[in-house]
């Protein structure tokens, strides 16, 4: 599928107003965005009734108290467990569907997804060593795999980037073949350590199937700076992301340094992904695919693109999370699972609907 | 070696009917290094197990030398008598598949390739008999030596092949028929998964297919009478503390396992108990049945977390870590990973 060149192409002069920006369209997703994680917070394994949930939401809120009539442990589940939860699936999910996006429109091609330079299977590598080596995952309060887990995505995609640029044509292509090619051995390294590991397997297959069963606040305010970092300066290339998802050329000939411009938005996107995903493991789909229905719903112009595919995604991984800690309860799935089980149909629904409406 | 034993046993147990003899192994029979003290004794002789063992259903060896046709099965013939077994062959194995296993006599090269067999073998004396194992055998030391054919996923066929070995035991089964397509006699038996009061019957499995009877018979004997005391100690206790196994990443047992079962004997509240084999459970939940103990390799995955610091285990400082990883292989040390676990929640209980 190529991207559709034919809708809603901005005109290179247009200057940026801040009137074009979608505004409405904006704050009625993030309306419903909300919506998505009040609903998310209030089911759980452990069943607290809605005005419980409230009232413990609100007492949480400077100036207001109340009598706590509700056992300590509702607390902690809501407010250590349930919301730091929703807020890193929000965050993980915005994340992953920006840097998609942003791929998507660099390589121009419509299958690029956040992992498509070998951010994946680098996190995966360096997950994979602080599992099996034994060293303890926590040693007083710094967690040691999300730190590994950025280093190694963020270390493949530096690789990736120096082959690409050391090689004759510093192109893209030649970048993502660079990715690819190291992407595959950072793959076989983990399956050489796993099959030859003698631990259970399980706890690391699970990180790599990508949740948040783990989540703390503290993850989500580690993401945070990252993200904003990203969307403000995505957002800023937006129009310039426009004119790159047609033409190279045509966009050097509006005057666009193309080659400073690459440089920034990998970078900016490699570093959201790898900080998304060294607290969530390797979350498929979310990043492929929220951009796409955003595309498909209102059009490719990436200044709405952009925010939108950050509320899609966020709202989808929030609800995906909701659906892998409740639909096997007391147990749970790997979110991962549950973001390809439910995306995939609603993907193909989405399509089909579209394609019918445009013929 | 196996022979060795049987001709002692035989000369010192004079009514003993004659046997067929094993033949004697190709190399000169190491000394025996089994010492038949500490670790596998009971502390005190037991009184014969009561009357709820069907003892008295099964008939005692006939007196006659045994008939090649009767072969013995597995489950051994329950012996309530110390007396001095005679070792018998040919003995015949139920596989996995309800496969009969003909053993004519002892097999002199085992490739032993699970960590719980290797235990045993060592346990009752025969360790000399196996030739290979796989890459995760850690114990015991004498093990070290052994050559390595392969782990969890992968076997070297050829390796295993060319060692000429006259007895292959799996514990899972994919390498199976490529072994067997190679000539091979091989043994499938699979770990065992939920109740551990089974070990007893694989340690004498064990004994009847290298003769050890003896020494397999006071192994089983033993790993019964210690997990029979536990119950007894435990017997006037209705029920004990609750607990939360975390095999990492939240991963956790449900009752139907090896694990689990280990918790019912302790009479331990198994908080993740409605779940099949394992899963990995809700931090939620977690918190809501907030165990009075936790099991747990590392004990500031718990602790360093704000959202488990009002767990009762978590307050109390009541994480167990296992010294080692007794629970983990179902052989004859996983007693002792049991009384390690008994010993840290019932201090003093016990013993």
């Amino acid at each position: 599928m190529r991207l559709k060149k034919n809708r809603e192409i901005p005109k290179p002069d247009q200057s940026i107003r801040i009137l074009a920006f979608p505004w409405r369209r904006l704050v009625i997703a993030l309306m419903i965005s909300i919506v998505c994680c009040l609903f998310a917070v209030s089911i759980g394994s452990v069943s607290i009734d809605p005005i419980t949930t409230l009232t413990i939401t609100l007492s949480r809120l400077p100036f207001i108290d109340f009598p706590q009539t509700w056992p300590k442990s509702l607390d902690t589940i809501l407010w250590n467990i349930r919301f730091p939860r929703v807020a890193l699936a929000l965050l993980v999910g915005a994340s992953l569907s920006i840097a998609g996006a942003t791929y998507q429109a660099l390589f121009r091609n419509p299958l690029a997804d956040p992992y498509f330079i070998g951010v994946a299977s680098g996190a995966a590598l360096g997950a994979t060593i602080v599992f099996l080596s034994g060293i303890p995952f926590t040693i007083g309060n710094v967690s040691l795999l999300p730190m590994a887990a950025f280093i190694g995505g963020i270390g493949a995609v530096a690789m990736a980037y120096l082959i690409a640029s050391k090689s004759t044509g510093t192109g893209l292509p030649t970048l993502i073949l660079a990715g690819v090619a190291i992407g595959s051995f950072a793959t076989a390294v983990t399956s050489i350590l796993m099959i030859r590991s003698e631990p259970d397997l399980r706890p690391l297959l699970s990180w790599i199937m990508g949740g948040f069963i783990r989540a703390k606040w503290s993850d989500s305010i580690f993401l945070l700076p990252y993200f904003t970092l990203g969307v403000i300066l995505i957002l800023v290339y937006s129009r310039i992301l426009n004119s790159l998802q047609l033409d190279e050329e045509y966009a050097t000939s509006i005057g666009v340094n193309v080659e400073k411009t690459k440089k920034i938005l990998i970078l900016v996107s490699t570093l959201i992904t790898a900080a998304a995903v060294s607290f969530s493991g390797l979350i498929g789909f979310v990043g492929l695919v929220a951009p796409h229905a955003v595309r498909l719903l209102w059009g490719t112009d990436y200044r709405t693109l952009i925010p939108m595919s950050a509320v899609v995604g966020g709202s989808f991984l929030v609800i995906s999370d909701l659906i892998a800690r409740t639909v096997v309860s007391p147990g749970e799935l790997p979110v991962g699972i549950i973001t390809a089980i439910f995306g995939a149909p609603f993907f193909i629904y989405l399509l089909i609907k579209k394609r019918s409406e445009i013929s | 070696m196996a022979a060795f034993v049987c001709l002692t046993v035989i000369s010192c147990s004079a009514p003993k009917p004659e046997q067929p003899i094993p033949a004697s192994s190709p190399q000169p029979p190491e000394k025996v290094t089994y010492t038949p003290g500490k670790p596998l004794a009971p502390e005190k002789p037991l009184p014969p197990l009561p009357s709820s063992k069907p003892a008295a259903k099964k008939p005692k060896r006939p007196s006659q030398p045994a008939d090649p046709a009767i072969r013995r099965k597995i489950p051994a013939p329950n012996i309530s008598e110390k007396e001095i077994l005679v070792a018998t062959f040919p003995v015949s194995i139920i596989d996995r598949d309800g496969r009969e296993i003909l053993f004519e006599e002892p097999p002199q090269r085992i490739v032993a390739f699970d960590s719980a067999a290797l235990e045993t073998l060592f346990a009752i004396g025969e360790g000399s008999r196996i030739v290979a194992t796989h890459d995760y055998v850690n114990y015991p030391r004498a093990a070290a030596s052994i050559l390595r054919v392969g782990d969890a996923f992968n076997m070297d066929v050829e390796a295993i092949v060319s060692l000429e070995p006259d007895l292959v035991f799996l514990f899972y089964p994919s390498f199976k028929e490529q072994l067997e397509d190679a000539g091979l006699k091989v043994l499938l038996v699979p770990t065992i998964e939920d109740d551990f009061r089974k070990m007893s019957q694989h340690f004498r499995m064990w004994g009847s297919i290298t003769g050890a009877v003896n020494e397999a018979e006071d192994l089983a004997k033993n790993f019964e009478a210690r997990i029979k005391e536990i119950e007894d100690t435990l017997a006037p206790y209705d029920e004990g503390p609750s607990v939360f196994q975390d095999v990492g990443g939240l991963w956790a047992p449900g009752d139907d396992t090896l694990i689990g079962n280990v918790f019912q004997l302790l009479k331990l509240k198994n908080i993740s108990g409605e779940i099949e084999g394992y899963a990995q459970i809700s931090p939620e939940i977690l918190v809501e049945r907030n165990p009075q103990y936790i099991i747990a390799s590392y004990q500031d995955y718990f602790s360093s977390d704000r959202a488990f610091k009002d767990i009762l285990a978590v307050k109390n400082e009541a994480i167990y870590t296992p010294s080692a990883d007794f629970l983990s292989i179902s052989g004859p040390r996983f007693i002792e990973g049991v009384e390690e676990l008994a010993n840290f929640i019932y201090p003093g209980l016990l013993r």
